[in-house]
């Protein structure tokens, strides 16, 4: 999932070397287009986030690592360009390493909260805890079947 | 006054705030509208030199204030042409007023067997309240379907009435299609049954004349923010007779005329229903915002919005991928809402955009899911009109949809 995914240092300096808020939301927009995605069972009231304004759905699996792979889709081009930052954020991570992970500062590091509205922000916000808590009931779930589980 | 767009617009003090460096550009006017200076300066001056409590006091600032409020209430019933005085409430919204009515004259009246008549285009406001009554009471909730226009199937009201209709709660104009109703013959149907109505005139208030007596409808509501007035200020009117039938909702001060042998004597109408501390800075403003608006001819206003429609619609249809929900061509029997989708982008997508150039629209599903349910989306982009929008404010967002539209497509 991961291999065609830019790290977080190119997508850092391709929003530094954005000239205006358009081509910052056109590049977001463009990232959305690589987010890994969804089959059609994956479409399911499990994997929908309610509370955002647009449509969005994430599923989560843990792969043979121990890191979390994530797909997911959105029928907004900006919500889903904002969650394949999400995914390269949390990418080849393991489930206390998310946990622990400040993901908010990284966003305000990328310095585009300002371009973003209130609103869209708490979206941002709504969607890290329910990654945050669907993760802790799946690592639940994934130690009572695989006692090899190594965090 | 007389009707000058550039001189209009002056008075609102917002237009000259930049948003993201840009002029504003404001066309959520379903929404909310904006406040002209009067009423700006009416609220800053009662707070300054006029605030006192209210019904209570015998010191000449009370008195002065009380008298204020009546008279406002005297000046929005002769406004929408109430009979009597008293059969104007003050409540916080539309909202509120619906929800008192359905907590008092519909916790009084309905019973398990009846059924109420609303339509496929209400706003929640007009949807909730009847659906929290009925699951304590049991009645059932007939819709008046609409129909790809935007309009509703009219034929179908004769259908949905039996013996058991006792009310039909209908918008006089949608807040989502801009779409207005033939409400007055439909409350002649409705009269003809004994079945009481009740119009939602949220949108209607700064868009029509409204002459309650003329309309025959039994109760009539609307917010004061739609039509230049604060925020948390609203309108219940309601026949003499229908008020002093029904029970108080809100209990508090203000509402007891005594208490005799632990027997509670309601106050009179309007007081009945208005518990508690007014909202005294948001009945002083409506009083102004409605003397301000009265200061124009209600055909000039009607005429600005119907050219302003007419103007965007024919742009809006140039645009190749455009999808213009309800009726997509002018036409009397609407007003300036227009909601619509851009192609296959999401209405937050374009809002947020937009939004980036100072143009404010609305997106998402307006309250009003139902709506959303029968065209087969979960949103829209909603722009709507005013009193102070000019034809380059429409100019301007016709340019940078365009643009949005070829941005997006690369």
């Amino acid at each position: 999932m991961s291999y065609s995914l830019p790290c977080i240092n190119e997508i850092k300096n391709n929003f530094i070397s954005c000239n205006n808020w358009e081509e910052k939301y056109l590049y977001i927009i463009e990232l959305g287009n690589q987010i890994p995605i969804l089959s059609k069972k994956e479409y399911s009231s499990e994997n929908f986030i309610p509370g955002c304004q647009s449509r969005v759905w994430i599923s989560m699996k843990i792969n043979s690592y121990n890191y979390i792979q994530f797909k997911g889709d959105s029928d907004s081009s900006i919500v889903k360009g904002l969650l394949t930052i999400i995914f390269i954020f949390y990418n080849k991570k393991t489930y206390n390493e998310i946990i622990s992970f400040d993901i908010k500062s990284c966003f305000k590091k990328l310095n585009f909260n300002r371009y973003l509205t209130y609103s869209r922000i708490q979206g941002i916000n709504i969607i890290i805890k329910t990654i945050k808590n669907k993760l802790t009931n799946l690592i639940i779930n994934y130690k009572k079947i695989n006692s090899n589980f190594i965090k | 006054m007389s009707f000058n767009i550039k001189i209009i617009r002056k008075q609102f003090p917002i237009f000259f705030n930049k948003i993201n460096g840009r002029n504003l550009i404001y066309l959520d006017n379903a929404a909310t509208v904006h406040k002209p200076k009067k009423v700006i300066s009416a609220l800053n001056n009662f707070y300054k030199n006029e605030y006192s409590s209210v019904n209570r006091g015998i010191y000449s600032l009370s008195i002065n204030a009380t008298n204020k409020m009546e008279n406002i209430r005297y000046k929005i019933s002769k406004f929408i042409n109430a009979k009597y005085t008293e059969e104007i409430i003050f409540t916080k919204s539309t909202t509120e007023s619906i929800n008192l009515i359905a907590n008092t004259w519909g916790l009084n009246n309905l019973l398990s067997y009846n059924n109420i008549i609303i339509s496929e285009m209400e706003h929640h406001s007009n949807i909730i309240p009847w659906k929290i009554l009925s699951t304590k009471i049991g009645f059932n909730i007939r819709i008046i379907p609409l129909n790809i226009n935007g309009d509703l199937e009219l034929n179908e009201i004769s259908n949905l009435i039996d013996k058991n209709t006792r009310l039909i709660s209908i918008t006089y104009i949608s807040n989502v299609l801009g779409t207005i109703n033939p409400i007055k013959n439909i409350i002649k149907l409705a009269q003809k049954k004994n079945i009481i109505t009740l119009v939602d005139g949220a949108q209607a208030i700064a868009n029509k004349k409204v002459d309650v007596q003329n309309l025959n409808c039994d109760f009539f509501v609307f917010s004061g923010h739609k039509i230049f007035g604060p925020t948390g200020i609203g309108i219940l009117y309601g026949k003499k007779k229908i008020l002093e039938s029904m029970p108080p909702w809100q209990g508090g001060g203000g509402m007891i005329m005594d208490i005799h042998k632990n027997k509670f004597i309601w106050e009179k109408i309007p007081w009945k229903f208005e518990a508690g501390s007014p909202n005294i800075a948001g009945i002083i403003g409506l009083g102004i915002a409605i003397s301000w608006f009265m200061s124009f001819s209600i055909k000039d206003i009607i005429n600005h919005n119907r050219f302003l429609t007419k103007y965007t619609l024919k742009k809006l249809n140039n645009i190749p991928n455009i999808k213009i929900f309800g009726k997509k061509e002018f036409s009397k029997n609407r007003i300036g809402i227009i909601s619509f989708n851009l192609g296959k982008y999401h209405a937050y997508d374009i809002g947020s955009f937009l939004d980036q150039y100072g143009i404010a629209i609305r997106t998402g599903h307006h309250c009003s899911i139902p709506v959303m349910k029968y065209f087969n989306v979960t949103s829209m982009c909603r722009i709507s009109f005013s009193i102070y929008n000019n034809k380059n404010d429409i100019n301007f967002f016709i340019e940078k949809l365009i643009y949005i539209n070829n941005l997006l497509s690369k």
